[in-house]
Parts: C-alpha cells; sequence; structure tokens
C-alpha cells in the first residue's frame, strides 16, 4: 500500500492515543535523533496514552528495535501499547523486542474498538500508590511550561494559563491554577485536584475532561477541590 | 561603571517593542548618555525607520559579526539626539546569519570599546532563534505588554523563557493602556496584568494617537512632544526609573490626577 510517509518522523495524536510515524525512506540514525528531539521538547507529556510505533513499510531489524525501546523506555518512559507495520520482518523484530505486533490499519477502526470498552482500561490500571512519591515544585508555572510526575504533584506558586500540570496521582496547587491540570494521568478516578484558587482553563481526572464555563462567573477565591462523581469531574468547596 | 544592555521582547508581535525601545534609546540619550539600540530583527528591519535614519544605512548587524566592518563603522549615529546610535539589522539576510555566541561578543564590545552606557536591543517577535540572539548579550530584559490576553500569555510564555535562560528579574512595560477603557471596565488594569505575570512594573505607556505620526515621521516621540502628561512623558519617566530616580508610575499615583481630570471633562464634579 502506497501512502505518504513523514521525511524521518511524525508524532500525531488520534482520539485518546498516540502515533509514533517512521519515515519509509528516512536514516535510521536520524529517526533516533529525531525521536530524542521531539520528545525532550514535549516535556513527557504523552504520559498515560497509548502510543503506537507505526513503522509502516520500513523494515526494522531486531536492533534497532531494541534500540527505539531503549530510547522510548529506558529514557522517556514510555510505553508502547503496539507496533503497526506492513512488513512481516519488521514485524519479528518488534515481537522479539517484546513488543504487540498489528497490521496496518485505518486509526478510526482503532478508536471505535476502543470506545466500547473504556471502563476496562480504567479497571485494570487501579490501584495505583496514590500515597507514594510527591513531588513538591516551589515556583509559579508560566505559559508553556508543565510538570510530569509518576505520582502527585504539589505546587507552590500558580499555575498560569498555557502551563500544564500532570500527575498519576493527585494535583495541589497552593495557588491560582488557571492552565491545565491532569490527575490520574494513568487513569485513576479517584485523583483529585486541588487548589486555592481554582479557575483552570481544563481540568482532567483519568480519562475525564472538564473545561471552564465560556463565562467567567466565578469570583470567590476559597480553596476548591475537584474530583470525578458519577462519571463527571465535580468541584467542592474544600473544607 | 560598566554599560548595561537591555533586551526589549514581548513574544507577542506588534506590541510596540520597536517604538519602546526607539522612545525609551531617545529618552535616556537625551539625559546625556551614551546609548546604542541594535536592531536584532534581521530580515525585517525597522528600527532604522521608527527612527528616522533609513537613509544612512551602510553597514549593518551581520557585517560586524561576520567582520566585513568594525562595530563603529556600522554605527549611525542619530541626528536630533546626541549620544544616540542606531545598529541596523539586515534586510537581506535571515536570523540564522547570526549564533548568540556573536551577538554576547558584539553588545560586551559595545559596552568596553564604544563606551556605551546602555545598549538596549529591540527583540524580534516569537520565540525561535531571532529572539535568542537577541537576550544572548542582555544583562536585564524589559517585556512589553499591551492590555490584552493574547499578549499577557506570550509575555508570560517569555519571562519563562527568559527564567530558563537565567535571567531572572525582567521588568515590566505596559503599552496602551486606556485609561478610559479601564474606568468602564472594558480593558484590563495593571493589577489584573501584573496578578498574572508577578514581575515588577517599570512603567505604564499610555494608549496616544500622536505615536503613529511621531512613528511615521521617523521622529521618536519623546523629541518632538515637550508634554509630560501623554506616552513621551511615560518615556522619560521610564528612562529616569533606569537610572535608578524614583518616580511614580503613570496608572498609580498619577491615575488619581487623571481620573480627577477624566471626572471635571465629563462633568461629574
Amino acid at each position: 500500500m502506497a501512502r505518504k510517509t513523514p521525511d524521518i518522523l511524525e508524532i500525531k495524536g488520534y482520539g485518546n492515543d498516540v502515533n509514533i510515524i517512521l519515515g519509509n525512506e528516512a536514516v535510521f540514525s536520524d529517526i533516533e535523533a529525531e525521536l530524542i528531539k521531539r520528545l525532550e521538547g514535549s516535556n513527557q507529556f504523552l504520559a498515560g496514552v497509548e502510543i503506537i510505533l507505526d513503522a509502516g513499510d520500513r523494515v526494522l531489524s531486531t536492533a534497532e528495535c531494541e534500540k527505539l525501546k531503549e530510547i522510548l523506555g529506558s529514557k522517556f518512559n514510555l510505553i508502547i501499547s503496539a507496533v503497526r507495520s506492513s512488513s512481516d520482518k519488521t514485524r519479528k523484530s518488534a515481537e522479539e523486542a517484546g513488543w504487540k505486533v498489528e497490521s496496518p490499519q485505518h486509526p478510526q477502526q482503532k478508536k471505535v474498538q476502543e470506545k466500547a470498552e473504556p471502563e476496562k482500561v480504567e479497571e485494570v490500571k487501579e490501584p495505583l500508590r496514590r500515597e507514594s512519591d510527591t513531588l513538591l515544585h516551589k515556583d509559579t508555572l508560566r505559559s508553556g511550561q508543565g510538570i510530569w510526575h509518576r505520582g502527585n504533584i504539589v505546587i507552590v506558586g500558580d499555575v498560569n494559563p498555557g502551563a500544564e500540570v500532570i500527575a498519576t496521582g493527585d494535583v495541589v496547587v497552593m495557588g491560582k491554577l488557571r492552565g491545565i491540570a491532569h490527575a490520574g494521568a494513568e487513569g485513576d478516578t479517584r485523583a483529585r485536584i486541588i487548589a486555592l484558587n481554582l479557575r483552570p482553563i481544563q481540568l482532567r481526572i483519568a480519562g475525564y475532561i472538564g473545561r471552564s464555563p465560556d463565562l467567567d462567573l466565578k469570583t470567590d477565591k476559597v480553596p476548591e477541590i475537584a474530583q470525578v462523581e458519577d462519571g463527571n469531574i465535580v468541584i467542592h468547596k474544600l473544607k | 561603571m560598566a554599560g548595561r544592555s537591555f533586551v526589549v521582547t514581548s513574544g507577542k508581535g506588534g506590541v510596540g517593542k520597536t517604538t519602546v525601545t526607539a522612545n525609551l534609546g531617545t529618552a535616556l540619550a537625551l539625559r546625556g548618555k551614551r546609548v546604542c539600540v541594535i536592531d536584532s530583527d534581521i530580515g525585517l528591519r525597522n528600527l532604522d525607520v521608527v527612527m528616522g535614519l533609513e537613509n544612512r544605512i551602510v553597514y549593518d548587524l551581520v557585517d560586524v559579526v561576520e567582520g566585513t566592518c568594525r562595530p563603529k563603522q556600522a554605527l549611525i549615529k542619530h541626528k536630533r539626539a546626541e549620544g544616540l546610535f542606531l545598529l541596523p539589522a539586515s534586510q537581506t539576510r535571515n536570523k540564522e546569519a547570526v549564533m548568540p555566541d556573536q551577538m554576547k561578543d558584539l553588545i560586551a564590545k559595545l559596552k568596553d570599546e564604544e563606551q556605551f552606557d546602555y545598549v538596549l536591543i529591540d527583540s524580534p517577535a516569537g520565540i525561535e532563534r531571532g529572539f535568542k540572539n537577541a537576550i544572548a548579550g542582555a544583562d536585564e530584559a524589559l517585556i512589553v505588554t499591551t492590555p490584552e490576553v493574547s499578549a499577557i500569555r506570550d509575555a508570560d510564555r517569555i519571562i519563562g523563557l527568559l527564567q530558563a535562560a537565567e535571567m531572572y528579574e525582567p521588568k515590566l512595560i505596559i503599552n496602551r493602556l486606556s485609561l478610559e477603557m479601564v474606568k468602564k471596565g472594558d480593558m484590563m488594569d495593571q493589577d489584573d496584568i501584573i496578578d498574572i505575570l508577578a514581575i515588577n512594573l517599570l512603567g505604564i505607556i499610555p494608549n496616544d494617537e500622536d505615536i503613529v505620526v511621531s512613528t511615521n515621521e521617523g521622529v521618536p516621540i519623546v523629541i518632538s512632544d515637550a508634554d509630560n502628561s501623554g506616552s513621551a512623558g511615560a518615556f522619560r519617566r521610564i528612562a529616569k526609573r533606569i537610572e535608578g530616580e524614583n518616580v511614580p508610575i503613570w496608572g498609580t499615583d498619577e491615575t488619581q490626577g487623571l481620573m480627577a481630570r477624566f471626572k471635571k471633562f465629563f462633568g461629574f464634579e
């Protein structure tokens, strides 16, 4: 199947998963370098999402697969859910590297399958050790900055619009939360977001997303807590 | 005393970086200082136009860093402000023609060999190479923003990037604030802006139609306008503050006076 592939590689999001698409013609060392560059640039915000490595028609050797695994797994802590390839040889190499393989498939089809079983994913991820590993960040996060952490995050400072905080556990902001916060990034629906002044652009807990009202009605500045209740993100005053 | 170098930057385009650079540089020169303003927007130069020096350009920034000429040869002396010099950008090259380290060396040279008290670097919009070049040789940063969410968002991003480059105390200049609109609640005021950006305010420049005229004529408004109530006065006060004088910021102390004037004007008092 002839289709357009990127010059070196491309990282694209389809619904809930992210595809890393490799160029058919690119030199492998370029792919390595570009991948590291791109992932460093993305500040590890790919946490908790399924990553599919789309090798296209490219033939990857076992050594090359191991190398990619090294970069993705050890360096950036990312988990590849599947490798997609039209080449038997690549599929074999990927299997040897311990990856699940699938034949090329339209991303749309994949999405439909996923929709049928969203809750199962959450069940599998639980329980997480929520009490462990809390990261304390003592500065305001400005637009374009972000923190990712496996565990809880406490920020002493503000989270400005355009900044992101992503934790697999709880997010606590000792200041104004005006950017984006994602708690339970790996699927923990019991994760919570707490802020002294909760005025986020978007709140995400596990797979749930809540956005700010289009009209800014809130004037009270009391500490609040956001959590998932009956499938919705609900905000209460913190007592 | 060694000279000080400032980068004038904003992230977003069109907020008035070039106008601020031109007028602040001129205001400092009119106070008797040796000032060099550098246009680091290679490929899209316009500081020369705003300052009315376009027709005198022979050499430019790229010529200097490439060693085609000495810094002195590229510096253009301003005709109406003693001690004010412009180092223009090249119009035919692009940002990649200069490296951050070259900018660092150049500005050090301007301060040491050319004895400038102040070097103001007009940064291009954006956060790419041009921005990195502009901040490379700067000791301090001046962030220009207008009272608009988009400009403030970009300013916030820039402050973060400056911190990453170990410039921790940028100062804020709010441009084009309309007191009338703030009063009606149609525009953010300085408190709203500082609430988000959380940096020190260096000055507020009122929205002033005369700026358009001065820019088009190529005469900085601090030269053409002796009145201290408009933007020219605001620039002069910022220059004083940079030199360490303690002068009230338009919009705080003076707002009271202006407010009263507005009220009088509309017949409330």
